[in-house]
């Protein structure tokens, strides 16, 4: 076969429509994204609180029956109040996303919000942990004074700041480009719907 | 509402050149989530590139050397990529951008053939069956023109080596 009559077979797509958008399959595919996304958040979460929970508890038990000091009960109410905290927050989450958008567009909607709300609790998850992990560090300074020296302090709180923000950039690294990949599919639909209407 | 320009240029695009979008997608992407990756990765890339539009080269010169540099930079991922978990949406099976039409097999066997070459050769094949000059073809891939004459003619041997199917009836 010459290159002319392979260019003929190639030009005879020209006249007929080559695709068209599935909205059944964008449905199913942004929809397994966005549950994808809050599994993940929602295993990391669930186990947050239940340490926060065991930590507390823990700490209870040694105020009550070990005659610990005053700070403990500090860390108990830390403890809890993150735990509830969390617990608050998923339970106003989940009450939000209980309404099942019919459209597309309102899918798409929901995966967005889904999706942020997994990027800005990374990130609240971080500051508990650093907070939790700061007052811990602060407890130890109190009852035994600075861990060596002045340089190994600093040395912890930098570790410490820098495993923080290695968990958000790690979050956002997966989770901005489904953001994105969701902020463009809505403006592509938006502009069909508008273009058929 | 009136309709951001920025947004009304991508549409306008994407409708008027979806040929050449799907082309390249089908020639560049194999399954059905790798295509609907690459074609969201072109339209971001032609989003982004409407300001340095300024209307010197045909609108569909321009969106296909946008789209095409796309879907080079695409493939050159695809190692990277192939090392990726995949996630939920990659089991979904049948894609967002589906054909329409049943497809003619001698068509289907040439974008086959095509999509065996390297990148930078399906994009040659590509051009030269969309019509461009070879001098057109090296403006747009920036190689010299005698380069592109070469590898054309050893490509378009190598396409000529196997028999396309019967036309359907």
């Amino acid at each position: 076969m010459n290159f002319s009559e392979m260019k003929l077979i190639w030009d005879s797509q020209e006249n007929q429509r080559l695709f068209a958008f599935d909205q059944d399959a964008l449905r199913r595919s942004v929809d397994a994204d966005a549950r994808a996304a809050f599994r993940d958040l929602s295993s990391i979460e669930l186990g947050a609180i239940v340490m926060f929970c065991v930590l507390g508890t823990a700490a209870l038990w040694d105020t009550f029956f070990n005659g610990n000091e005053y700070f403990q009960l500090i860390g108990v109410t830390i403890d809890f109040l993150a735990a509830g905290w969390l617990l608050w927050r998923r339970r106003v989450r989940e009450a939000a996303l209980a309404s099942r958008p019919s459209t597309l567009v309102g899918i798409i909607d929901t995966a967005i919000t889904r999706v942020r709300t997994v990027i800005s609790r990374s990130r609240d998850l971080a500051i508990c942990f650093s907070l939790f992990a700061i007052y811990g560090l602060v407890i130890r300074i109190i009852i035994y004074g600075w861990p060596g020296s002045e340089t190994k302090t600093l040395i912890t709180i930098v570790g410490l700041v820098l495993v923080c923000l290695s968990v958000v950039a790690s979050e956002r690294a997966t989770h901005r480009p489904r953001l994105t990949r969701f902020e463009s599919l809505r403006k592509r639909l938006v502009s069909i719907d508008q273009d058929e209407s | 509402m009136a309709q951001d320009p920025r947004e009304e240029t991508l549409n306008r695009w994407l409708n008027c050149h979806q040929g050449i979008v799907y082309k390249l997608v089908r020639v560049y992407a194999d399954g059905s989530h790798d295509r609907d990756d690459l074609f969201q990765e072109i339209a971001v890339q032609l989003w982004r590139s409407i300001p340095s539009y300024r209307g010197e080269a045909k609108e569909s010169t321009f969106v296909y050397q946008v789209a095409l540099f796309a879907a080079l930079a695409w493939s050159r991922k695809a190692t990277r990529r192939e090392r990726e978990v995949p996630t939920a949406s990659d089991q979904v099976e049948q894609s967002v951008f589906r054909p329409t039409a049943t497809p003619d097999p001698r068509v289907e066997w040439l974008y086959d053939r095509i999509s065996e070459f390297a990148p930078v050769d399906r994009s040659l094949v590509l051009l030269l069956l969309d019509g461009y000059s070879h001098d057109e073809i090296a403006s747009l891939i920036g190689i010299s023109e005698s380069n592109v004459g070469t590898r054309l003619d050893r490509l378009k041997k190598k396409l000529a080596s196997t028999p396309p199917p019967e036309h359907p009836q």
